[in-house]
Parts: C-alpha cells; structure tokens; sequence
C-alpha cells in the first residue's frame, strides 16, 4: 500500500469501518511511514475535538412552540371550514328573500286555472269554442311532402 | 407496513401527541445538537428543529414504531436544512451600504486565536467549541452533516448512508474530505496546543 492509499482509508481506519485485513494493512505501513503516521495522528485530534464539544443547550421549549402552533393551525382550520359554511348559509338565505321580495304573488299565472279546476285544464269560454269549430281548415300546399 | 396503519389509525389526536412528545423528549437534545452544529447559529437551529417536527408530527403515521426515532428526525432535519440552504442560496443578497461586508466579517471570525496563555479551562473550552463550529461551518453541508453524524452524533457508515440517503462509499469519502478540511482549518489551533503542551 503506498502512502496515497492509506490517507485515503485513514478515516475509516479510525472509525473501524475496515476489514479485518484492511486494518492490518493499514497498521504496518502507519508502523514504518512517520508522514502517515502524523496525518493519522491529526485526525484522530479532529475526531476527538469533534467528540467532546460540548452539546449547547436551549431554554426555548421548542416542543411546546410546536404543540401550540399545531393546536392554532387546527383551530385555523375549523374557523376557515365553518367560515365558509356560514356564507354559504347568508346566501342561500339572501337568495331566498331577495327572490321573495322580487316575486311576491308565488303562484303563477299559467297555473291560475288550476286552483279552480284542479286535475285538469281551464275549460275554454263558449266563444273560444265557438271560434275554434268555425275556424277554416288551411288547405294543403301542393308540391310540399307531409311529414309524419 | 399494514399493521403501522392499522396502529396509527386507532389512535386518538391526543394519544398521538403523547406518543410522539415522548419520542422527542428522548433524543430532544441530540436532535438540538445536529441542527446548531448544522446551522452554526442558535436561532437557526430552533427555528431548523421546529420545522423539522412540525413536518415529523404531520408525516408521524408514516414513522415504523420499532425503528429509530432519531436517525428518522436526522433525516427530516438533513433534508429541510439543505432545501432551506438551497432557498437561501437563490434569494438575492440585499444589504445597506453602511453594513460591513458580510464575507470581510466572515473572514474577521475566521481567525485563529492562539489559546496558549490562557488559564481557565472552562473559557478556553468555550472558545475551542466556538472555533470548532467556525470551522464546521466552512465546510460543504453535505461533508459537515456526515461527519457530525459521525463524530458528534456517533452514527455508524451504515446509518449515516441511511440519513443521508447515499452510497457507503459516498458516506466514507465525505467524512474523509470533511475531516481533512477540518484538519487544515484547525492546524493552528493543533499547533498552539502542540506548543501549550510541550
């Protein structure tokens, strides 16, 4: 193994991530090369001044933050849907009045008989009927075919 | 994956609540540690941590009771740092003309004191730690998050691979690059202790 070679697998010689004859390898050149040897020697110091940091510490309760801000965005959500409900509601109830107000008399002309004669239609007067029998019968047009 | 759902459905809102704030009172700290060695910045990492378990709480039906809470939050924590980082990294840079020049401050901060000469153990551990993290933060996230993973967080190859969703490979170089950076940033403070000790 050449020197390139071992500082390339010093890392993972220091973090027992090698195998059995890996390690082996790397260890007997470490043994003889003094410039690998101090390179090993440096990492291990990075290694070690990155295990003994000190973890910070935080006096925000970050879990209750998000307990809160989860409670609020539930609130936030049954606000929006019965928001939306209760205008659809002012709508449906504005439509209604609005159409009550513009049509106030609810029945309607055509169906003004039928509260006379239920069932069936108005009878016509005795002129209509009159009218109607002597009314003359249009001849057909020649040259235009009758559909059926 | 079935019996997960058929679990996560029969619980109550509250009941979910109590399970999930249980889990994260277990690993609040470590997680805490992640996002400031991470971020480099106090807020940052709480507002970093918060996000990460709203977005955990939302998705928490999807977590597999029996497999690691933590490597889990790493993960979202991971990825919501690099999509922020990302954010921040196309949002213009806007600033007063009479602020000093944020990387002529960044290169002020980047100086090595020599601790040499100091007595107390307590303030000289303080501003090791502060050097620590100046130098972390110089590193590509992708190489500072492995190797906190590794040193800090004491993660194995393979659960760094998992966190961080890459090859073995890819997790044994970044490490590798990462602490050979940190080795380069770090020699005066090395050489200081060299001399203190000697």
């Amino acid at each position: 193994m050449n020197c390139h070679r071992v500082q390339n697998l010093l890392s993972s010689y220091l973090d027992q991530e090698l195998s059995a004859d890996e390690r082996r390898r790397v260890r007997k050149h470490l043994f003889h090369c003094s410039s690998c040897a101090r390179f090993f020697e440096e990492l291990t110091l990075v290694k070690g001044s990155l295990e003994n940091l000190e973890p910070p510490s935080t006096e925000e309760d970050i879990l209750k933050k998000v307990h809160l801000y989860q409670k609020g965005k539930l609130l936030e959500q049954t606000f929006f849907w019965g928001k939306r409900l209760v205008l659809t509601a002012v709508w449906i109830l504005l439509f209604l009045l609005t159409s009550f107000l513009l049509f106030p008399d609810s029945t309607p002309p055509d169906l003004a008989g039928e509260t006379q004669y239920p069932g069936r239609t108005r009878p016509l007067s005795e002129e209509r009927q009159e009218e109607n029998i002597n009314r003359p019968v249009l001849p057909f047009l020649p040259g235009i075919p009758v559909s059926r | 994956m079935l019996r997960t759902e058929t679990l996560t459905l029969t619980h109550s809102p509250a009941e979910r609540w109590n399970d999930f704030e249980e889990q994260v009172k277990t690993y609040e700290k470590a997680l805490y540690h992640f996002a400031y060695r991470l971020t480099g910045d106090a807020n940052d990492a709480q507002d970093l941590l918060q996000e990460a378990l709203l977005k955990a709480y939302r998705s928490y039906h999807r977590f597999e009771p029996g497999t690691s809470f933590d490597r889990w939050m790493f993960q979202i924590i991971y990825r919501l740092f690099i999509d922020n980082y990302r954010k921040k990294r196309r949002r213009p840079f806007v600033s007063s003309l009479d602020e000093p020049h944020p990387h002529l401050e960044q290169e002020k901060t980047t100086e090595v004191p020599d601790y040499s000469n100091l007595p107390e153990d307590s303030a000289l551990r303080r501003e090791l730690g502060k050097t620590i993290q100046q130098a972390l933060i110089r590193l590509p996230e992708n190489f500072r998050a492995a190797v906190i993973l590794c040193d800090i967080q004491g993660l194995s190859y393979e659960e760094i691979s998992q966190v961080l969703r890459c090859s073995l490979g890819t997790v044994r170089s970044r490490i590798h690059r990462g602490r050979r950076l940190l080795r380069e940033l770090l020699q005066p403070y090395f050489h200081g202790e060299r001399r203190r000790k000697g």
